[in-house]
């Protein structure tokens, strides 16, 4: 094995499931099976281009693939189902803290993709917002107000269902795209 | 964010290692793509030319069949015998409807990559048969399974001119750039760790997922079917910004491998799977091909559409240049001539050039053929027997 194949082959063990947890929360786990695949292919025949900081870069990757490849209603229909999964994997959760757990997870549910990508690239994907604007494609300005009105939006959203579980509402969810 | 890091369910966290099958088929499938050189300020980007593109980025979903291998036999002969379309997809039909739904639907796939060697004959290598099963009802499981199969020479005329060559061990093939590597021998059957619940059926391509339930209960309605499998929505402001791109993504190949997808993946009864056929066939740019027969000997009813020559890339900035192959080839999908099952797909030359120039038309660049798939009651598990023995 050649040292490039040698590198990208550590990189795809050091990065695959990072690549993979971030399709899967952009498009539910079935379809991130081909997106990480197709990722890793564009990787290789670019790898002579990638730069040294190649997490954002891949998850960058990954991102035009989704948005390229993958139809919208499929997206939210994946995701859809996606989400009911967390949040019963949630509630067969005994752990403390579960119920707020859910609460965040069904709020999460109820934000645009727009403001759950750039939310769980930072708190799930852990990337700095230099990290995350790479990933986005924007400047780190941006990224900064962008993540600032996200938030903003899953709070309200928290609150919102405290209040409906409070009424003893069964919390729906709904996916919306913008 | 503290509290939203701490939500992330557990599967998202990033972290452990995808299981060997997957990860063997993903780097195998990465490696098999040419290398771009890499652009430096103040040159013109300069690009490999693609091998087999669209071949090598379908490798992943691959399906079905039930009928028993063959010997490499002399390759197709196109007739120009009519097309008995309809008579074909209602013993298709017919068939189909005596199968009763199982508990599990497996798929037993092949897939190969045609490389021409020094000797100047065609050998398949980056060779795979996978298995796979899923369970009707959620929770039931799914399971996937590999192995590697050994290189060999693509047709008859290529065995010829290996065994004149001293039937030479072919452990690696020239790519581009770089060498893949070919297995020598069979391997063993891998299954893969996976914690898959089953009960759903994903076709790539247009990216629907499926019950099986649901598949029972797919309209036969052509539009409909189009809509669902074969074209893709294209977002109207990505349009305007990359037309090239976005007519490139319904360019009537890529709408045959679509169908491909669906035909693969998805248990799709008789009648929805006959439909799906005609939807296909009146496609602009789809036409009947006449008879083939497969690598693996089987006698099939092929529809197909051609590549225009290269494909659009993007380039820096996000402006798509468009990249020649020198040569061009043709989507083809393959169906039983008696009961209209799906066989597989293959891709096959149509106009010699680049790094086909010594090749014929009718080469077969690469393929995903359905060994078998059906319906049983108990876990289905992978054949023992290779095929082409």
């Amino acid at each position: 094995m050649d040292d490039d194949r040698e590198r990208f082959t550590a990189l795809y063990d050091a990065y695959r499931m990072r690549v993979w947890a971030y399709a899967a929360s952009r498009v539910g786990g079935q379809a991130a099976d081909e997106v990480v695949s197709e990722t890793f292919m564009v990787a290789w025949r670019r790898f002579g281009e990638m730069p040294s900081a190649s997490l954002p870069w891949l998850l960058g990757v990954a991102r035009n693939m989704i948005r390229d490849s993958v139809r919208a209603q499929t997206r939210r229909d994946s995701l859809a189902a996606e989400l009911r999964r967390w949040t019963t994997e949630a509630e067969s959760d005994v752990a403390d803290g579960v119920v707020d757990r859910i609460a965040m997870l069904r709020a999460l549910a109820a934000l645009s993709d727009r403001d759950r990508e750039v939310l769980t690239l930072v708190a799930w994907q852990g990337l700095s917002p230099r990290e995350a604007a790479r990933v986005l494609g924007c400047n780190t300005a941006t990224l900064r107000v962008r993540l600032h009105r996200a938030r903003k939006r899953l709070t309200e959203a928290m609150s919102r269902h405290t209040q409906e579980a409070s009424q003893h509402r069964a919390p729906t969810i709904e996916v919306e795209f913008s | 964010m503290q509290e939203l890091a701490e939500a992330r369910p557990g599967h998202l966290s990033g972290a452990g290692r995808v299981g060997e099958e997957v990860r063997r088929s993903e780097l195998g499938r990465a490696f098999s793509q040419p290398r771009e050189a890499v652009r430096r300020r103040g040159h013109a980007r300069r690009l490999v030319p693609a091998v087999a593109a669209g071949a090598v980025a379908v490798t992943a979903a691959v399906l079905v069949a039930g009928t028993g291998g063959g010997t490499p036999t002399p390759r197709r002969s196109t007739t120009a015998a009519p097309f008995r379309g309809d008579s074909v997809l209602l013993a298709a039909a017919d068939v189909a409807a005596k199968q009763p739904m199982g508990e599990y639907w497996y798929t037993n796939q092949l897939s190969g990559l045609s490389f021409v060697v020094k000797g100047g004959y065609a050998i398949t290598c980056a060779h795979m048969e996978t298995f796979e099963w899923t369970a009707v009802k959620a929770g039931g499981g799914h399971l996937f399974y590999g192995r590697d199969l050994p290189a060999r020479p693509l047709a008859a005329e290529d065995e010829a001119a290996w065994r004149k060559a001293g039937s030479p061990s072919i452990s690696q093939v020239w790519n581009t750039d770089h060498y893949t590597p070919c297995a020598t021998k069979a391997g063993s059957w891998k299954p893969d760790i996976n914690h898959d619940k089953g009960g759903s059926f994903f076709v790539p391509g247009t990216a629907v997922e499926l019950t099986a339930a649901e598949a029972q209960h797919l309209p036969t309605d052509p539009a409909k079917l189009t809509k669902m499998f074969l074209v893709r929505d294209v977002n109207p402001a990505r349009a305007k910004m990359d037309p090239v791109g976005s007519k490139w993504l319904n360019d009537p190949a890529h709408v045959v491998r679509n169908a491909s997808y669906a035909f693969a993946n998805a248990p799709l009864p008789p009648k929805v799977r006959a439909a799906l056929m005609r939807a296909l066939a009146a496609q602009p740019g789809v036409r009947n091909l006449g008879t083939m027969t497969d690598p693996l000997g089987r006698r099939a009813i092929a529809f197909g559409a051609d590549w225009t020559d290269g494909r659009p890339d993007r380039g820096r900035g996000g402006k798509v240049v468009w990249t020649k192959f020198g040569y061009t080839y043709r989507e083809v999908l393959l169906f039983d001539r008696k009961t209209g099952e799906y066989l597989g797909d293959e891709a096959v030359l149509v106009k010699p050039g680049g790094r086909y120039r010594t090749r014929k038309p009718g080469f077969v660049l690469h393929y995903e053929l359905l060994r078998g798939s059906g319906w049983t009651n108990k876990k289905p598990s992978p054949p023992s027997k290779l095929p082409f023995h």
